[in-house]
């Protein structure tokens, strides 16, 4: 489905011309959203200085914003692994008891040649695990994903889970980065 | 006083969707320096390959720029304060 986005335009004397209309995708690539702006200011002799999306982030052609790979570092998980080439977190279901919480807090890596090192909340944004009466899975307010087992987990399972994106301030650059689904494997 | 005299030019673009429905959107003075179809042209295709358009236009995809017509207008004030 398309994405619709606003722009702003500032005329030679320093006028705003502004046409305000509904963006309807908040997700919109902000690389995509650079490119196209530039190749709209290209048609003007105005300068478009900013697109704005529906979640009011602004864009500005003049920065260079990057599509970054997020490297999960996982920590304090007992039963749980995480791979980063495949983007697949696994839970040894079969040494965990029902009741048992386990909390892993993922820290985000930099997949660029600065290898910034991140901390951002988890925003949990869609999880099949939903449907799954075994277990529970949420995100705290610490950058922790927590995965509760409200009965045994008997028959081994894979289920999706998808982490809203965001973005950060290191230094002088904002770095961005899209949503990212990860393949949960329930080993029991 | 004179009259006063104020020119203004825009570039309208029509996106057109999978279903037929149109959306236009204005962009002000249009830099006719460049090879403005060109540019329009690759303006769509990248619309359409990233399916990226400005409008609130929604359950349908971008297909092309439809049309692009660039309109000019002249208006002139006049003075009309009594001579004499």
């Amino acid at each position: 489905m398309a994405t619709s986005i606003n722009y702003s335009s500032t005329a030679s004397g320093g006028k705003t011309l502004s046409k305000s209309v509904t963006a309807i995708n908040p997700n919109i690539d902000n690389a995509v959203a650079k490119t196209f702006t530039q190749k709209l200011n290209a048609l003007t002799t105005n300068t478009l200085s900013t697109i704005n999306r529906v979640d009011k982030t602004e864009i500005d052609p003049n920065i260079t914003y990057y599509n970054v790979k997020l490297i999960f570092n996982v920590v304090d998980g007992q039963h749980i692994t995480f791979d980063n080439t495949t983007n697949t977190l696994t839970i040894d279901a079969a040494n965990i008891q029902q009741g048992e919480h386990e909390m892993v807090t993922l820290s985000m890596d930099l997949d660029t040649a600065s290898q910034a090192h991140i901390t951002n909340p988890i925003r949990i944004i869609d999880w099949t695990f939903g449907n799954n009466p075994d277990l529970a899975i949420y995100a705290d307010a610490t950058n922790r994903l927590g995965i509760d087992f409200i009965k045994q987990k008997n028959t081994s399972d894979t289920v999706t889970l998808t982490l809203a994106g965001g973005s950060f301030v290191a230094g002088s650059t904002t770095y961005y980065y899209s949503p990212v689904t990860i393949t949960v494997i329930i080993n029991a | 006083m004179s009259d006063i005299i104020k020119s203004k030019s825009e570039l309208s673009l029509e996106q057109e969707f999978t279903d037929l429905d149109t959306r236009t959107f204005t962009v002000e003075n249009p830099n006719t320096a460049i090879n403005l179809k060109s540019a329009i042209n690759d303006l769509s295709s990248y619309m359409a390959e990233n399916q990226v358009t400005v409008g609130d236009k929604a359950g349908a995809d971008f297909s092309r720029i439809k049309s692009a017509k660039i309109k000019r207008s002249v208006v002139t004030y006049y003075d009309l304060t009594p001579q004499g």
